[in-house]
């Protein structure tokens, strides 16, 4: 399995580097005097360089029976879209409907999807740091929070 | 003796006063809540700093970063799970201290070794830093490509599982920094015709989201961790003056290795409270009590990671090399603040260098008195629940990254990056290297093109400066060390496995 993956991970790397190399770089057609003047050359060496270990993992893993590295077990991936997709929701809660209206719902729904479920220390908590933060920024840094409505 | 009364009058302001309190009580905070730890505690409080001045800024910053270090032993010996990695040592002794019923004790010894690790450190780096930044000014384009590379090295050969991910990460790191305009020629670079990209990719929504937000994923969605450890009351007491007296050396070896360990790249905190746990181990006189709550082990342990801190600063602020992600982000911090560490940081902006030490003597001290005031109520916040404190950061971090530029692409970062961390996580990638290399990639791509047009595309000319050809002989021995021990332990194997006749 940690095979697999390192293979993986070399595959994707030597993908995602060819794929800059060939799509990000600008096209200087020989205009520079130096190899310094031209703005290509030190992305092209990292993307070189990372070819080579991306080829280096391939490498090892092909030549070792488990692999070169480990990964780290027992992630729940499940639990991670959820969370991804809360923190998400409320980024875009934050700038769609404003401040105070998405940080009362998400303190209590990330906790409450997390098995925290005591409503007065959650309600308590989220009060406190919905109100601070909304202090910290608004009235000691004078910096406007995207305010309900919005 | 101008530039000390400059600095004083500049920490004399109520701003600087309260950023030194205010940082320093934040970073023991962060510090003793178990997973948050030093780095994320200057991420949280990096974009607070674009809303301040110099000053202000930089006493908030180093209060974090030292009171985030002795923040790690409250949990270490009231819960017996170190706050951070750097107080791992602590948790040796310090919690069969506080089982012993010496809680109280337990914290005063750590408070009073942390303070005195600081405080040693500073003096160092007061002597050290200057003298350092001198000789840095021999350094040219070629002297400082070597030197970036070197400590990328340090930090990429220390990659636990593999060199190579290891190596990546680094790559990644320096290739992220080269997104939008070329400083030299003004042409684009991977920006795809978008405005913002153009602009390059800022140190902070990247920062939040590589640290943050991808802790937060991982303690949403990692390996679930043993918990429910009772969390013990404490007070607070200070050791007499006789047990002081009795492990006052022991306290001047710690800092002093805490400090030498901390001027080396990539080594870190953790590692100096290890060793200078394991050599107060080897020559204390109460060396049959280790383990069974004997206060030198928490003296050793404290006093050296909190040296760390000011040992890190030295090659940071004299040569403009960070040591470690937290001395990286500090890096991208000072120079947000228009203040370019670096040999001519001491010759141009003394009373600046001036107030940075004294802000870091003021920022240990002001961790005595909290620690001593708020030692008790700190138990307390420990049982503050994960899932609350989790979703609190989420909303600080997000409040903090909008308040530097209004930018929803700022925010968009966040979230990549927050992404990107929690899978290069999950594929036991180092997170450090890539902080590094974005922070150091500027400096070496801007030397490395300086050194090229010097030597006439000729690299190989850059080994005719000792100084880079010793660098270059460092960087090397880093990266082949690993190398070395991995056909080491094979042809140990091996050797085990098959043994040879006669052997």
């Amino acid at each position: 399995m940690k095979r697999f993956i390192d293979l993986w991970i070399g595959a994707v790397v030597l993908l995602l580097a060819a794929l800059l190399y060939t799509t990000g770089l600008p096209k200087t057609d020989g205009m520079a005097t130096s190899i310094a003047m031209n703005p290509a050359w030190y992305p092209w060496l990292l993307l070189v360089m990372a070819m080579i270990c991306g080829l280096g993992l391939i490498a090892s893993a092909l030549l070792s029976r488990t692999g070169s590295s480990n990964v780290s077990a027992g992630v729940r991936p499940a639990r991670m879209g959820a969370g991804l997709l809360a923190i998400c929701l409320y980024v875009a809660g934050f700038w769609f409907v404003g401040y105070w209206a998405a940080t009362l719902l998400f303190i209590p729904a990330l906790s409450w999807g997390l098995g925290h479920r005591k409503p007065v220390e959650v309600a308590l908590v989220t009060l406190i740091v919905t109100s601070l933060v909304w202090l910290v920024f608004t009235q000691l840094l004078h910096i406007p929070l995207r305010d309900w409505p919005f | 003796m101008d530039s000390l009364i400059t600095a004083l009058m500049m920490l004399a302001t109520p701003a600087a006063l309260m950023a030194v309190m205010g940082g320093t009580l934040f970073g023991i905070l962060v510090g003793a809540l178990p997973g948050l730890g030093s780095v994320l505690g200057i991420t949280v409080i990096l974009p607070f700093t674009y809303m301040l001045d110099q000053t202000t800024s930089i006493a908030l910053l180093l209060g974090t970063y030292c009171g985030s270090v002795y923040g790690g032993s409250i949990s270490a010996i009231l819960i017996n799970t170190p706050g951070t990695p750097q107080s791992a040592a602590t948790v040796l002794d310090g919690y069969p201290m506080a089982r012993s019923g010496r809680p109280a004790l337990a914290l005063g010894w750590a408070t009073v070794a942390s303070t005195f690790g600081g405080l040693l450190a500073c003096g160092i780096l007061i002597v050290a830093a200057p003298a350092l930044a001198r000789f840095g000014l021999r350094f040219g384009p070629i002297e400082y490509f070597a030197l970036g590379l070197f400590a990328l090295s340090c930090i990429v050969s220390v990659a636990r599982e593999s060199l190579l991910k290891g190596l990546l990460a680094g790559l990644f790191g320096l290739f992220l920094a080269t997104v939008g305009q070329d400083p030299v020629t003004g042409a684009m670079r991977f920006d795809y015709g978008s405005f913002e990209l153009s602009a390059g990719i800022s140190l902070v929504p990247l920062l939040v989201g590589l640290f943050a937000v991808s802790e937060v994923l991982w303690r949403i969605a990692g390996p679930a961790e043993p918990g429910g450890a009772s969390i013990m009351k404490a007070g607070f007491e200070l050791p007499g003056f006789g047990e002081l007296r009795l492990r006052f050396w022991l306290m001047v070896k710690s800092s002093l290795i805490g400090t030498g360990i901390g001027t080396l790249p990539g080594i870190g905190a953790t590692a100096a409270s290890l060793v200078s746990y394991a050599e107060a181990k080897r020559t204390s006189p109460r060396k049959e009590g280790f383990g069974r709550g004997e206060p030198d082990g928490i003296v050793a342990s404290e006093s050296a990671n909190n040296a760390v801190t000011a040992g890190a600063l030295v090659p940071t602020l004299s040569l403009g090399v960070p040591g470690d992600p937290v001395t990286a982000v500090m890096l991208g911090a000072l120079t947000i603040q228009n203040i370019t560490p670096g040999p001519r940081l001491f010759s141009e902006n003394g009373d600046l260098v001036t107030y940075l030490f004294l802000a870091l003597i003021a920022v240990n001290l002001a961790m005595f008195v909290l620690g001593a005031l708020l030692a008790p109520a700190f138990s307390r916040l420990l049982k503050l629940p994960e899932p609350l404190l989790m979703a609190s950061v989420v909303v600080l971090v997000t409040v903090g990254t909008y308040s530097v530029n209004s930018s929803a692409f700022d925010l968009g970062i966040v979230l990549l990056a927050g992404l990107a961390g929690f899978v290069l996580r999950w594929l036991a990638f180092p997170l450090a290297p890539v902080v590094i290399g974005f922070v150091l990639s500027p400096m070496i791509e801007g030397s490395l093109r300086q050194g090229m047009i010097l030597t006439g595309d000729n690299f190989w000319a850059f080994g005719a400066s000792p100084i880079a050809a010793v660098l270059f002989l460092l960087t090397g021995l880093f990266l082949l060390w690993p190398l070395y021990g991995w056909w080491r332990g094979r042809r140990r194997s091996g050797t085990h496995g098959h043994p040879v006749s006669g052997d």
